[in-house]
């Protein structure tokens, strides 16, 4: 179960998710992501990310970077934040403490 | 103590999610083409993962026995190329997908089984598991089985007697393979009966999962540590299973799960994931190519989960490359 609430933090698109993203909830979220602009993925209720769901969050960065826009994630829970060093995730998403910080910087 | 896994609970949560999401699933039917099998109960469902590190994760009815059927064949080959060397076995036996049906009756070019899974390609291949007497190969097979899956196995006698009463289009095989001299006539009829035989053995989704994981921890069971099989033989014995493992749905499977795995028509199914874990299913409901419903599903599932497929845009490749040239690998954003 997957649930995306989507809000804004000044000109950047906040999209707070919460439950799993996986195999089955992943187009839940492809669905959410907008054309272009700053995307935040607030993952301060996401408990669960597999390798199903790293492939949504590499579909929104590929979806947004060529057209200048920016994808950031927020409040990375530590088990899905462990899961995203040890993938290498984060040397292409910039991951910040809260969305706040991601909307601003 | 915190492994590559870490607590582990994930992948148990993972299996049980599995189960339960396809515990309901009542496509196929049990195999009859032998009376033995077809008193197998179809709700009978079993998942299991073993890893390098010697940890299992289980759910359902990993208890259970049934029969090796077509996954003895894999083992066996990784057996006789521990024996052999590649070369000699390859000229008796393809490595050649056929997309035909396991009971193919068609030779390649050179008069050889095209691999050694279909069945003229795993007797051949069981012919080349010598001895001094009948009794002694059964025992290198039975033993090498035992060692990978870590206790001792035994045939199911009925099973066996029944196979062998029935198995006249194997027997067919046995004398075409003969006739081309892919097995001699001397041996024949005994590596017929000893294939019998390896498909007639008791196993558990718990043993396939572990002989999964002493193949993909390069031939020594992690639970035991003794060395099964030679490590020069798996990467061969992998790409036979990643190529022609899954019958005529091998294509399909490479496609959609991208494990080299082996079924069997009592429902079995053994995957290796290299170097990390072996998993195994059991679920007797097979579909018309003869591999089990649930266990498709299952395996698929836990392959985009955890990004298991060979091609898996997660799968960093060779890490041998990586520390001779620093050639990291990087997730694209183009």
């Amino acid at each position: 179960m997957l649930t995306v609430k989507e809000s804004q933090i000044g000109t950047a698109t906040i999209l707070e998710c919460s439950g799993r993203l996986d195999v089955v909830t992943g187009p839940t979220l492809d669905a959410k992501i907008p054309d272009g602009g700053v995307v935040v993925l607030d993952m301060a209720e996401l408990n669960y990310v597999s390798s199903a769901g790293l492939r949504s969050i590499l579909q929104a960065l590929k979806k947004l970077q060529p057209k200048g826009g920016s994808l950031r994630l927020s409040s990375l829970q530590p088990d899905v934040q462990r899961l995203l060093e040890l993938s290498g995730f984060l040397s292409l998403v910039k991951s910040f403490p809260d969305k706040d910080s991601a909307a601003k910087a | 103590m915190e492994n590559s896994f870490g607590s582990g609970s994930k992948i148990q949560n993972l299996l049980e999610q599995a189960y339960k999401e396809y515990q309901s699933v009542d496509e196929g039917t049990v195999a009859s083409y032998i009376p033995e099998l077809s008193r197998a109960n179809p709700d009978h469902f079993g998942i299991c993962v073993a890893t390098v590190e010697g940890k299992t994760f289980e759910v359902g009815d990993c208890d259970q026995e049934f029969t090796m059927q077509s996954i003895s064949k894999i083992l066996v080959y990784a057996l006789a190329l521990s024996l052999h060397a590649e070369k000699e076995v390859s000229l008796h036996v393809g490595v050649e997908p056929s997309g035909d049906a396991f009971n193919s009756i068609q030779l390649d070019k050179k008069n050889r089984a095209f691999n050694p899974m279909v069945n003229a390609g795993a007797i051949t291949t069981t012919a080349f598991v010598h001895g001094a007497t009948f009794e002694s190969r059964w025992a290198k097979i039975l033993d090498t089985l035992s060692a990978a899956a870590g206790r001792t196995l035994r045939m199911d006698e009925k099973v066996y007697q029944s196979e062998s009463k029935t198995g006249h289009r194997n027997r067919a095989l046995t004398w075409l393979v003969t006739n081309f001299n892919q097995i001699e006539a001397t041996n024949n009829l005994e590596a017929l009966e000893l294939y019998f035989m390896q498909c007639s053995i008791l196993v558990t989704a718990r043993d396939l999962a572990v002989m999964g994981a002493t193949l993909a921890n390069m031939g020594t069971n992690p639970f035991t540590g003794q060395s099964v099989f030679d490590v020069q033989c798996i990467q061969a014995t992998l790409s036979v299973m990643f190529t022609c493992g899954m019958y005529d749905f091998a294509g399909e499977w490479a496609f959609r799960v991208g494990i080299p795995a082996k079924s069997g028509v009592a429902g079995g199914i053994l995957g290796v994931v290299n170097r990390q874990i072996g998993i195994g299913t059991f679920s007797p409901r097979i579909d018309e190519k003869g591999n089990s419903s649930r266990g498709i599903r299952v395996f698929q599932y836990l392959s985009e989960e955890l990004g298991l497929h060979t091609f898996n845009f997660m799968n960093h490749g060779s890490s041998f490359l990586s520390g001779l040239s620093g050639v990291e690998s990087k997730v694209p954003t183009r």
